[in-house]
C-alpha cells in the first residue's frame, strides 16, 4: 500500500517538529542519579556514569568528589567529614573534559579498597559534575550594575553498603505523617536504619466513604535516606476531585517483606 | 515500507536528543545583569531594591525519580569593579535575594546551598527564578558581579 501525500507529508511534519532545536545552550546530562557500591575490606569496586553533552555548544565539563551530611532528610551539601563519609576513597576518572554537541564521556568511578573497618551502614558521597564558567571578569563600571554568572552543576550521589543487610529487609521503616497541601499529599517516612533504603514501587488507595469506586494512585520510587525521616509528595489527580470524604492507604514497598502503610481520611 | 522506515528514523532522533539521559539540567540563561537607575532609590531612606522577574530560566530533566534544585553563591561578597575614585566596597552576597517564579518570598543568597525548586520526576520542566538586588546610596558605585552554582539533585 502506497502511502498517500498527505500522509507523507505528516509524517515529514512529526521528524521536522522533534528535530526542532531549542534555544542555544551548552549542558551536561547523566545516565544516573546513583551509583551503588559494596565496601568490602581490602577490596576495591569501580562503576561507570555516561556523561552527555545534551546542548549544541561545545562544553567543558569538570567532576570534583564531595561529602555532605543528611540534615531534615536531604543532603546538606557543606563538605563535613562523619563517620560514614566516602569521597576520601573516592576517585573519578577522568576528572575533566570537554565535550561536542551530541557527544558522550564514559567516566570511571573508583572506589579505593580501605585496609581498616568499616562502620556498618550505607557509606555516602556526591559527584559533581559542573559547565565551567567562572572566568569572566567584571569590567570596570560607572553605575550600580550587578552581573550575576551562573553554573549548572548535576549531583550523583554514591552509597556503598558496608556489611549489607539480608533480604528481605526488616521491617522497620514507617509512614509518619500524612497531610493534604493543595494539589499535593505529603508523605513522611522514617528510615531508623543506618542503610539507605529504596521505595521501588508503591501507590496510594482512595475509597470513597460514601460507596463508589475506589481510585489507585502511583508513587514515584524515591530514597529513604539512612536514619533520617524522609518527605515525598504524590500528585492529587484531578479526578479525584467531587470523591466527598475518603480512606487514604498508602502502601510502599522497600524490600522488607510486607508492605509499609499509612491510612487517614481526607476530603475531596 | 515507507512507514517503517520513517519508524526507525523517528527512533533515530529520538535516541540523538539524549533522552537515555537520566538527569540534567539546562540553563537558559547564562547571566543576568541589572541595573539600578537613580530612580530606584528611595530619597528618604536611600535604599533601593531592584527586581528582575524570571532572570534565571532552566530546564530540568529528571525521568525517574523526584528532585530538587538547589542554588548557592561561590563567594560570601559580591565582586565589586569600583566607579572611577570610588571605594572598593566589600558587599555581602546575601544583597542578592531569590525565589521561584510565582511563589512570594524571596530568600537571601549564601554560600550555603538552598532549595529554589522541587517537583516529581520529568522529561522537562521550565524552572523560572526571580532575582532581588537591595543596595543603597552607601553602597560605592561600580559593578557588582557574583556566581551562582546552580545544583539539580535526584531524591
Amino acid at each position: 500500500m502506497t502511502p498517500s501525500l498527505r500522509e507523507i507529508s505528516g509524517w515529514v511534519a512529526l521528524v521536522v517538529a522533534l528535530l526542532a532545536p531549542l534555544p542555544a545552550a551548552a549542558f551536561v546530562g547523566v545516565d544516573r542519579g546513583e551509583v551503588l557500591l559494596e565496601l568490602v575490606p581490602g577490596k576495591g569496586a569501580s562503576a561507570s556514569l555516561t556523561v552527555t553533552n545534551g546542548g549544541d555548544k561545545k562544553s567543558a565539563v569538570s567532576l570534583s568528589i564531595d561529602d555532605f551530611e543528611i540534615k531534615g532528610g536531604r543532603p546538606e551539601f557543606n563538605s563535613q567529614s562523619h563517620a560514614r563519609a566516602l569521597a576520601r576513597r573516592l576517585s573519578v576518572f577522568p576528572t575533566s573534559f570537554e565535550l561536542a554537541p551530541g557527544e558522550a564521556k564514559e567516566v570511571r568511578v573508583l572506589l579505593e579498597p580501605g585496609t581498616e573497618a568499616n562502620v556498618s551502614g550505607t557509606h555516602w558521597a556526591v559527584i559533581f559534575m559542573q559547565t565551567s564558567r567562572l572566568a569572566d571578569v567584571v569590567p570596570p563600571g560607572g553605575d550600580r550594575q550587578v552581573q550575576v554568572k551562573l553554573v549548572e552543576r548535576v549531583g550523583v550521589f554514591v552509597f556503598a553498603d558496608a556489611q549489607p543487610e539480608a533480604k528481605p529487609l526488616p521491617d522497620d521503616v514507617a509512614v509518619t505523617a500524612l497531610k493534604r497541601d493543595g494539589e499535593v499529599m505529603r508523605l513522611s517516612v522514617r528510615n531508623p536504619s543506618p542503610y539507605l533504603r529504596m521505595v521501588r514501587d508503591g501507590y496510594v488507595l482512595v475509597t470513597p466513604l460514601k460507596g463508589g469506586a475506589a481510585q489507585r494512585w502511583p508513587v514515584q520510587v524515591f530514597r529513604l535516606l539512612p536514619n533520617s525521616t524522609v518527605q515525598a509528595e504524590i500528585g492529587v489527580p484531578a479526578a479525584s476531585a467531587g470523591l466527598g470524604k475518603c480512606s487514604v492507604l498508602v502502601a510502599l514497598d522497600y524490600g522488607s517483606a510486607d508492605l509499609v502503610a499509612g491510612e487517614q481520611e481526607f476530603t475531596f | 515500507m515507507f512507514l517503517p522506515l520513517l519508524f526507525v528514523i523517528l527512533l533515530a532522533v529520538l535516541a540523538a536528543d539524549g533522552r537515555a539521559q537520566n538527569v540534567d539540567i539546562r540553563s537558559i540563561t547564562s547571566a543576568v545583569n541589572m541595573a539600578v537607575t537613580s530612580g530606584s532609590f528611595n530619597l528618604s531612606t536611600g535604599a533601593a531594591s531592584v527586581t528582575s522577574s524570571s532572570a534565571i530560566s532552566s530546564q530540568i530533566r529528571s525521568r525517574l525519580r523526584p528532585w530538587t534544585l538547589d542554588v548557592r553563591a561561590l563567594s560570601s561578597t559580591f565582586s565589586h569593579s569600583p566607579a572611577s575614585g570610588a571605594p572598593l566596597t566589600a558587599k555581602p552576597v546575601s544583597d542578592l535575594l531569590i525565589r521561584q517564579n510565582g511563589t512570594s518570598a524571596f530568600a537571601a543568597i549564601s554560600t550555603s546551598n538552598m532549595v529554589v525548586a522541587s517537583g516529581a520526576a520529568t522529561s522537562s520542566t521550565n524552572v523560572n527564578l526571580d532575582l532581588r538586588f537591595d543596595t543603597s546610596l552607601s553602597d560605592s558605585p561600580g559593578n557588582y558581579a557574583a556566581t551562582l552554582v546552580l545544583t539539580i539533585i535526584t531524591l
